[in-house]
């Protein structure tokens, strides 16, 4: 470990910062850079015929943010969502999400050249929105690409 | 783009549309000297502009045009020719405008075609003017008093111009643009100082000082910073909402005042943030006179456009969306409204076809009506191609009212143009308007008459941003219903004029005298799976209105109404049509704003397409709600749906088709120990049938059946009816659960009246006046009375009727007492209060009869109170009015 990581200072890689968090058990983490927010789900709106994976409305500052099941995103089974549950503030198409996970782990830097882009150690259902892997000391973190894991909903709702 | 370019582009692309309209206009009235002066002054400031900014090609095109444009004013007469010829320039200006917004530089090319046109209009023009001889020998400027001692030069700027760039040279940004006049101007101005002395440039005060002042009072404002203004004063409002909330909580006083005074000024600057997000709607037309000039051209007719309320203010997104419908609805006016001048003069109409558009405010919301004098829209023509097109079937299309059938006209591909021009009839457009006006909760009316001409209402509402809203709850969860389509709060209880009705397995809302659609907001939403009576009848409703449709929508409790910010819906829930966007309350809460007109789809009680497409006078003309009626549905003899009243049906029989016999040729079955005759609709009886189904008909001792393939349902409906008498045996058809279907005749089928006994009994019987403010109704009852000898007069309303009582040829009316409206007890009373009327019999006729209602019959003189479907009733009523007049004989 020491050595690669004296390797890695000698190529000067940029290093990549991770917001790590757990679902069901797995740890998946987003580039710090995608993220807005890490804020605690409270008064959650339902919204009736809403498609599985939208869980609620917040009023987070002022806007409304649509929560998604990270859980239902991945397949997962899924948990009712109650208060003081976490989420993590993304942005697409202009509109702000939350991905309610079960669980915050740290920021974590990591090397993107040593990203495994080889999916076949993952041959999970969950695969189809990983960004590539990360082999950490304590397990293997998946980088979730959030444009393949919010395509399936929001083709569903076109 | 760099920032002098794109103002240029900005400023080059209003002052064309400017000078588009002003030209049509100046066309008409040549003489309009202001006109002219304004238009000079435009394609002036384009041309010199171009030049500071080196665009060549603009510049020429802009000159070459300035030139004859200059000559007008010179007085020039102004010829059609040549303001086409200036408007197609003008085209050609806006193609590289929009070239040099796109790419920042001019397009290569030349435009020597239009130039050289021109330079030669402008030539021939100068010859003519010559030719007609009253040359002026000098040019004046009418700003200042200037003398230029010999007429201006093709291309040379006028006195008033130079006096104008001089004017204008005190401001930093106009000097820019100034510059090229001047250089214009120099050959002049030489001249000028050369004959000095005879110029005198006093610098009076400019007249028209009060113009340029106005110009001061506005500022240009980039459209993303209001819009984000106004995003910024929605925030205000709903933290003011979160305040006012926690004040009502708190009972501390001491924030109540200030916050009172945050909450006016909130409200002040949430108005005058709106104010600056309105425009005038006369932007969205400022194209149409071009427009219909060229349509004019195009389609060789001639057309007047006429306009009012340009003023009107709307709100900006509101603005940009009806823009588009409006040009389709010009377009087609133009092109299938209007007709030919010849065609119109042989209509005996003016040669010169009228187009108006007219905009007026009316509550929350602004109505813009275009209208034409042209053909109108011919219904039968729209039904032909509705059947054509396999929309729907001849006998769906032969019950439609007009309204609904012109309604098709919105439909997308729908086009009755039997050619494509280039103007219209490609059957793209019209379904344009109805997407656009619907996507921000606005409605569109179509009237048309035959050789009068159509006119189409928009109703749009005048902003978007910030709503009133009825926040109610319903299983725990809180939505908001925008107020304008809420009519009213009811609750169902015994007694009060609201009750929940259950109608074959469907509850029905029953307020006052209509039986409107109704379900649980939790049924809508999926939240809950059959609906629950308790629920229903525990719960508040909440009328709704969605064109002309009402319904229920019943929810656990009504909290308060709200002035809400609306924000839209997630991509991901925008699917479900219950919602139309989300808010957040003065509590912080979020809320589901729910769509009134998506609900009523979700209900069934609204189609996605047509609709919420009403007709307006549709709505005026029917507010006669006729009472419902229980109608058996069945297929017999073939596979058309037929219906009779089941109050006229005695039993529903099923025997087995092995016991069928026959008598003289004739069907018969063993029915309670008598032969029955069996009767078929229109073919003989299906012969591999085992069982057959009947419809068992008694008179006194002698029944009849007739013979059913299916019975298909028994429903509880208004009836609109449209006579069809053509067809034997039919009284005509009806829209029964969305199907046509046809309403049989029984006294057609039935051998009773063919018997004969009652007919020779009350062979003199005289005449029965039908009361009745539906067609359905006389049409079923009216064989009845005639089968009985009697002769029948019908009338729909108290007037008429009145005439035939006084004209003493009537011995018995039979009168509707269902609809309170009609006013039959006062009617009634009047006549049995005469003595020269008093023998006339009065029979009055419910659908629902109560002791009540009975009482009051008699204390008026009725009669004989009965229900409108006892067949037998009125029968025997009847034949007492021949026993009076035997006995008074």
């Amino acid at each position: 470990m020491l050595s690669e990581n004296a390797m890695l200072d000698q190529s000067a890689v940029e290093m990549v910062q991770i917001v790590t968090m757990k679902v069901n058990g797995q740890l998946v983490g987003l580039p710090i850079l995608s993220v807005q927010d890490v804020f605690s789900v409270q008064r959650v709106t339902a919204v009736p015929r809403a498609p599985a994976s939208v869980v609620g409305l917040v009023n987070l500052r002022g806007r409304v943010v649509t929560l998604l099941s990270l859980r239902s995103l991945l397949g997962f089974p899924p948990v009712a969502v109650s208060d003081g549950m976490m989420a993590v503030g993304i942005e697409s198409q202009g509109e702000i999400f939350g991905l309610v996970i079960d669980e915050i782990g740290e920021v974590i830097s990591v090397n993107p050249e040593l990203k495994d882009q080889r999916l076949s150690a993952l041959d999970r259902s969950w695969a189809f929105a990983s960004a590539g892997l990360h082999k950490l000391e304590n397990g293997l973190l998946m980088e979730l690409d959030l444009k393949k894991l919010l395509d399936v909903p929001m083709k569903a709702a076109a | 783009m760099d920032d002098i370019l794109r103002e240029f582009v900005i400023e080059t692309t209003e002052a064309i549309d400017f000078v588009d309209s002003e030209l049509v206009r100046f066309e008409q009235e040549p003489n309009n000297g202001a006109i002219l002066a304004q238009i000079f002054r435009l394609v002036h400031t384009v041309k010199g502009t171009c030049g500071f900014l080196g665009l060549p090609r603009l510049e020429s095109l802009a000159h070459a045009a300035e030139t004859v444009i200059g000559q007008f004013r010179d007085g020039v007469p102004v010829t059609r020719d040549a303001v086409s010829l200036i408007l197609e320039t003008i085209d050609r200006i806006k193609l590289i405008v929009a070239e040099i917004e796109a790419n920042q530089t001019e397009p290569s090319g030349h435009d020597e075609d239009l130039i050289q046109r021109l330079e030669h209009m402008a030539q021939n023009q100068i010859t003519g003017k010559f030719a007609a001889a009253e040359v002026p020998q000098h040019t004046e400027g009418s700003l200042v008093y200037q003398v230029l001692e010999r007429p201006l030069k093709a291309g040379e700027a006028s006195l008033d111009d130079l006096e104008r760039a001089f004017r204008e040279t005190e401001f930093s940004e106009a000097f820019e643009a100034s510059l090229p006049v001047l250089e214009a101007a120099a050959p002049v101005l030489a001249e000028e100082l050369a004959g000095a002395g005879k110029v005198e440039p006093t610098l009076t005060e400019a007249k028209d000082s009060q113009a340029s002042s106005v110009a001061k009072q506005t500022i240009r404002v980039n459209v993303e910073t209001l819009d984000r203004l106004m995003t910024m004063v929605s925030e205000l409002v709903l933290t003011r909402n979160q305040l006012l909330e926690i004040a009502r909580r708190e009972s501390d006083v001491v924030f109540k005042l200030p916050l009172q005074r945050l909450s006016n000024i909130t409200a002040e600057l949430q108005d005058t943030v709106m104010k600056t997000r309105m425009q005038p709607i006369g932007t969205a037309w400022a194209k149409l006179p071009r427009l219909v000039r060229d349509l004019c051209g195009e389609l060789r007719k001639e057309i007047d456009l006429e306009t009012a309320g340009a003023d009107t203010e709307i709100d900006r997104h509101v603005l940009e969306l009806i823009r588009d419908p409006l040009t389709h609805i010009i377009r087609n006016a133009a092109d299938h409204g209007i007709e030919s001048p010849e065609d119109r003069l042989l209509a005996g109409k003016a040669r010169r076809g009228r187009l108006s558009v007219i905009a007026y405010q009316e509550g929350g919301y602004i109505l813009v009506e275009i209208a034409d004098d042209g053909r109108g829209i011919d219904r039968n023509k729209i039904a032909a191609k509705i059947v054509n097109s396999g929309l729907a079937s001849a006998d769906e299309v032969a019950v439609m009212s007009d309204s609904q059938i012109l309604r098709y006209i919105f439909r997308a591909g729908f086009s009755t143009a039997s050619r494509v021009t280039n103007v219209s009839g490609r059957g793209v457009g019209m379904d344009v308007v109805s997407t656009n006006v619907e996507q921000i909760g606005g409605t569109v009316d179509l009237r048309s008459a035959i050789g009068r001409g159509t006119t189409i209402t928009i109703k749009i509402p005048v902003t978007l941003a910030i709503a009133s809203a009825l926040i109610v709850s319903s299983s725990g969860e809180r939505f908001a219903i925008p107020q304008n389509s809420v009519i009213e709060l009811v609750r169902a209880r015994a007694g009060s004029e609201a009750l929940i009705e259950i109608v074959s397995d469907t509850p029905m809302l029953r307020l006052r005298n209509e039986l409107l659609p109704v379900a649980t907001l939790d049924k809508v939403l999926d939240r809950e799976a059959a609906f629950d009576p308790a629920r229903l009848a525990a719960g508040f409703i909440v009328v709704c209105q969605v064109a002309n449709r009402r319904f229920g929508v019943v929810v656990d409790s009504v909290l308060q109404t709200e002035e809400i910010v609306v924000k839209p819906v997630s991509v991901l829930i925008r699917n479900v049509r219950a919602y139309s966007g989300t808010t957040i309350l003065g509590d912080g809460t979020v809320v589901m704003i729910l769509d009134p007109g998506g609900v009523g789809i979700e209900m069934g009680v609204l189609t996605q397409d047509m609709d919420r497409f009403e007709h307006k006078v549709d709505t005026e003309a029917k507010d006669v709600t006729d009472p419902t009626v229980s109608m058996l549905i069945f297929r017999a003899g073939n596979d058309d749906l037929m219906a009779l009243p089941l109050a006229l049906v005695t039993r529903l029989e099923e025997i087995e088709a092995k016991s069928v016999e026959f008598a003289g040729g004739a069907p018969m079955v063993q029915y309670r120990g008598k032969l029955m005759p069996l009767i078929t609709i229109d073919k003989a009886m299906a012969a591999n049938d085992d069982r057959h189904q009947l419809l068992v008909f008694s008179r006194g001792e002698r029944s009849a059946a007739i013979v059913v393939d299916q019975i298909v349902d028994i429903v509880d409906e208004q009836l609109d009816l449209s006579a069809n008498v053509e067809k034997p045996g039919r009284i005509g058809s009806a829209i029964i659960s969305g199907k046509a279907t046809d309403i049989l005749d029984i006294e057609h089928y039935l051998p009773f009246g063919m018997d004969g006994s009652e007919r020779r009994a009350s062979a003199q019987g005289g005449t029965v006046l039908l009361i009745d403010p539906s067609d359905f109704f006389p049409a079923l009852a009216g064989p009845v009375i005639k089968a009985a000898g009697y002769k029948l007069s019908v009338s729909n309303t108290l007037a008429a009727a009145a005439k035939q009582v006084m004209s003493g040829q009537v011995t018995a009316v039979a009168i509707d007492l269902d609809d309170e409206k009609l006013g039959a007890f006062e009617f009634v009373k009047r006549i049995k209060s005469d003595a020269k009327f008093a023998h006339v019999k009065a029979i009055g006729l419910v659908s629902k009869g109560s002791p009540a209602l009975v009482k009051r019959g008699r204390d008026c003189g009725f009669d004989e109170i009965i229900g409108k479907f006892d067949r037998q009733g009125l029968l025997a009523a009847i034949k007492e009015i021949n026993a009076a007049k035997k006995e008074a004989a």
